[in-house]
């Protein structure tokens, strides 16, 4: 409490929301009066807001249609992300005034003050070959961190860029279509805004609710969004809004960026994307860790990666016909490569099953190749008894 | 009703439950009047057994009534606070997407299965209701789902589960594209399943899969592909269930590649496995799609389980099997799977009931049609295949003439068929080598073991915490 009273005289002194506090000052319930109202805090505890724009994490928008992070608010980037039907995104932290830093965590997501407020909007890009190509906003997602674990709010926009509105239920079947980075026509009419009861089966990683890029390894790397900044942990943590890095960066977890080849070997590359797209599910802790499939990056043991794993339950559609998940040196065969290859027609094979519903072009491809690699004298250095003779023709 | 299990079950439950929906069902389900509402009394019946870790909430009755359509009742599932009672009045709903649910201590509550029907027909994605692991102590009570695009209700990840007098069932004709379970508990810590019915599941009617502590007793499956099936769960009761028409009316089983490896510890009691004749209309790489029709009991590779006082009648194809598990699927590669126990340890079978059954094996499965050549050749007087078969295959290792611990009570006058199987010869499909060793020798398996212990209703056992630890001999 103390601290919200020192928060609300700091912002009656610095800002000239004034007029909008007093007007709401006569309620004495704290979560609806300076939650809500336009202010730039937020009472995690609180209700969702209605609309985002009262939350004051973004100052409009600019001209190509993206929101404009306000004071306070800064914006992160990963060095491999998850595929969304090819959406862009922008992704947001910001953190309570005065509650301190967001804390280094070496493999784990960081840990963040509560009242934290973490963002991703997606939007659809006309023509994805211009890097500054109009957008039109899909939908904004908040984790806000509360005392004791993070609330999700779906936010969809309006038609005109201006303001997204709470929907805890989410959206189906949205048709939208853009010309992709090849300079393919491309539509989808089944891309899905999840609702609130849908982010666990992505964000419950180890059970709780929780962020999933903001992991050293996803960050540790120039951000995409400013050219000026060389690295994301660095600059935050002379910013004074990350304590903990090692001062050595060498001892800092890095993914590669899954299709720049200057950023890692094949295999770096390939478990980065398997990484950002997959691990939050398919590891050992969360809730479909019975399909007894680790895709994180720290697995080395060649079956818990699928080499020569039959699946558990993925059933006739599930699996194409095919009998193991990978076999090395054949991605024809191979589930893992299969499950990638279809689109939400097949809504029992899909993978992932949320956020996406086209092909992954780009991916797929380099997931082929990383089979392919796998049935090489070289995959047999990386990872020990690895060999295409074991599962093929049993 | 110890002494009358089985007209218990077939009398009672099915009466009550397993009658088709168009009936109307008087004085079954309900077992109160519609409550009134007084202010603090709740429609939760005080007989059943509820979450202990529940029973101090202030709880709220959240209603749900025919008006509402399905945006208006995911917005009450989305929005449920921990220990809401979300209540649906009598009435029909046409629903069309899957219900989410993440809080927990939630009840969803309708007026009876006959009352409160909640139909998905249409849909082209997406399972009936799926609770996520943040919904633990969930319950469902009291109402049918139809004809869901993917599973029933699927229940993931959770602590303290309860299914009670729910109907499941797809209402058009027996198809692979069915949803595959009508009632989907998986990777989950004690769980009670009672009074549901589970009808057409294209792979499993009343399924617990993966699961710590699990209490699944006077449930109905009726023509699913496999009735009721324990997979890779660590303590279940199964006890005064009606499997009736399936294609194999029980299957208690261990999968490879899962998080929990290798199940232990199941009693299966007082069930009534009755003429499974159903077709397989599973979908072709399922590892149901392997069963032959006419199949009562299959113990596959599952250790510790002891079977009683159970009546199996009239399954066409075998009566009752304990078997490895590469015996469904040949091309298992053990090889790289070395946490895996392919063999069923310790099974216990003793004063159940038989008769019929075994006299027209389905060919359509390897299995059936295997079991088809053997009647053929059987021995005089044995004009059926005899109502517990066994494969015998025992590890490389393995010394003695029961190295498994395959045991059959003294009660049992019948002929034991025993495979004899050589896994060299499984493996390579020899099927003449298979055959070769056939008997009905039952002496090697006059023994008794000690009892499995009794899972606990409802024991609160954390994460990491199980009475059982998961080890493979």
């Amino acid at each position: 409490m103390n601290r919200m009273a020192r928060r609300l005289a700091l912002l009656l002194l610095l800002t000239p929301a004034v007029a909008a506090l007093a007007a709401c000052g006569s309620d004495d319930s704290i979560g609806s009066t300076t939650s809500c109202a336009g202010t730039a805090f937020h009472d995690p505890e609180h209700a969702p807001c209605d609309q985002l724009s009262q939350y004051a994490l973004f100052d409009g928008t600019d001209d190509r249609g993206w929101p404009i992070p306000a004071e306070g608010t800064f914006v992160y980037t990963l060095n491999s992300s998850l595929f969304s039907d090819d959406t862009l995104k922008l992704r947001t932290i910001r953190l309570p005034e005065g509650a301190g830093p967001m804390r280094y965590q070496p493999d784990l997501p960081f840990d963040f003050p509560v009242g934290t407020i973490i963002t991703k909007t997606f939007a659809v890009g006309e023509d994805l070959r211009d890097p500054d190509t109009p957008v039109h906003l899909l939908e904004t997602r908040l984790l806000i961190r509360r005392a004791d674990e993070w609330f999700a709010a779906p936010y969809e926009w309006d038609d005109e860029n201006r303001d997204a509105r709470h929907r805890a239920i989410g959206r189906n079947n949205i048709s939208f279509s853009w010309i992709d980075a090849e300079g393919q026509e491309r539509s989808t009419d089944r891309y899905t805004i999840p609702a609130r009861t849908e982010c666990g089966q992505c964000h419950r990683e180890r059970r709780d609710l929780d962020v999933i890029g903001p992991k050293a390894r996803h960050l540790n790397g120039p951000s995409r969004h400013d050219p000026s900044i060389e690295n994301q942990l660095t600059h935050w943590a002379e910013l004074g809004l990350l304590e903990g890095l090692p001062d050595d960066l060498a001892d800092v977890p890095r993914n590669a960026d899954a299709f720049d080849p200057h950023t890692g070997t094949l295999d770096e590359r390939a478990r980065a994307w398997l990484d950002i797209n997959c691990a939050h599910c398919h590891n050992d802790t969360s809730e479909v860790a019975s399909s007894g499939l680790d895709l994180r990056p720290n697995i080395d043991e060649a079956r818990l990666l699928g080499v020569c794993k039959t699946p558990s339950a993925a059933g006739a559609d599930g699996t194409g016909g095919l009998r193991y998940d990978i076999i090395p040196g054949d991605p024809d065969r191979s589930i893992l490569v299969y499950r990638m290859s279809v689109d939400a027609s097949n809504t029992i094979a899909i993978m992932p099953r949320l956020a996406r519903s086209i092909v992954d072009e780009p991916a797929l491809a380099l997931i082929r190749d990383w089979v392919e690699w796998l049935g090489t004298e070289d995959a047999e250095n990386r990872y020990p008894g690895i060999t295409r003779a074991s599962c093929i023709d049993r | 009703m110890v002494d009358h299990p089985f007209r218990l079950i077939r009398a009672g439950l099915l009466a009550c439950i397993a009658l088709p929906l168009a009936l109307a069902l008087p004085a079954c389900g309900d077992d109160d009047d519609d409550v009134d509402g007084g202010a603090t009394e709740l429609p939760l019946n005080p007989n059943d057994h509820h979450h202990e870790a529940c029973a101090d909430m202030d709880r709220r009755v959240v209603p749900v009534t025919t008006d509402m359509d399905t945006d208006a009742i995911f917005q009450l599932f989305v929005d449920a606070e921990p220990g809401d009672i979300i209540h649906f009045e009598a009435g029909r709903w046409q629903m069309e997407r899957e219900l989410s649910l993440d809080a927990p201590c939630v009840v969803l509550k309708g007026a009876g299965t006959t009352e409160t029907i909640l139909d998905w027909e249409g849909t082209t994605s997406g399972k009936g209701i799926f609770v996520g692991t943040g919904a633990d102590h969930f319950t469902a009570e009291d109402f049918t789902i139809l004809n869901t695009f993917d599973n029933g209700l699927e229940v993931r990840g959770t602590e303290g589960i309860i299914m009670r007098r729910l109907h499941v069932e797809w209402t058009g004709d027996a198809a692979s594209s069915n949803g595959r379970y009508a009632v989907y508990p998986v990777e989950c810590r004690n769980l009670l399943m009672e009074h549901n019915v589970a009808r057409r599941a294209s792979d499993a009617g009343i399924y617990v899969g993966q699961c710590h502590n699990a209490v699944i007793r006077w449930n109905v499956a009726e023509e699913n592909v496999s009735g009721i099936q324990v997979e890779n769960t660590l303590g279940a009761e199964v006890y005064e269930n009606l499997s009736i028409n399936n294609t194999l009316g029980f299957l208690v089983h261990d999968l490879p590649n899962l998080a929990t490896t290798n199940g232990l510890d199941t009693r299966v009691y007082r069930n009534a496995v009755i003429a499974n004749n159903f077709q397989n209309f599973a979908n072709d790489f399922d590892l149901a799609f392997n069963v032959p029709s006419g199949t009562g009991m299959i113990v596959l590779a599952r250790d510790n389980v002891e079977i009683f006082d159970n009546v199996f009648e009239d399954n066409r194809s075998v009566n009752f099997a304990a078997v490895n598990y590469l015996l469904l699927n040949p091309d298992f590669d053990m090889g790289s799977n070395p946490d895996f126990d392919v063999y069923p340890r310790r099974i216990h079978l003793y004063d159940n009931t038989f008769s019929g059954g075994g006299d027209n094996p389905d060919i359509g499965r390897d299995l059936g049609f295997f079991l088809a050549a053997i009647r053929l050749q059987q021995p005089a007087g044995l004009d059926r295949i005899p109502d517990i078969v066994f494969d015998n295959i025992a590890p490389a290792d393995s010394t003695g003439d029961n190295p498994l611990q395959f045991c059959i009570g003294d009660d049992y006058d019948g002929h034991v068929l025993n495979l004899n199987m050589d896994l060299e010869a499984l493996i390579a499909e020899d099927i003449a080598t298979l055959s070769a060793n056939l008997d009905n020798e039952i002496a090697p398996y006059r023994c008794s073991l000690d009892p499995v212990p009794e899972t606990p209703m409802l024991e609160t056992v954390g994460p990491g915490e199980g009475t059982r630890p998961d080890h493979n001999r």
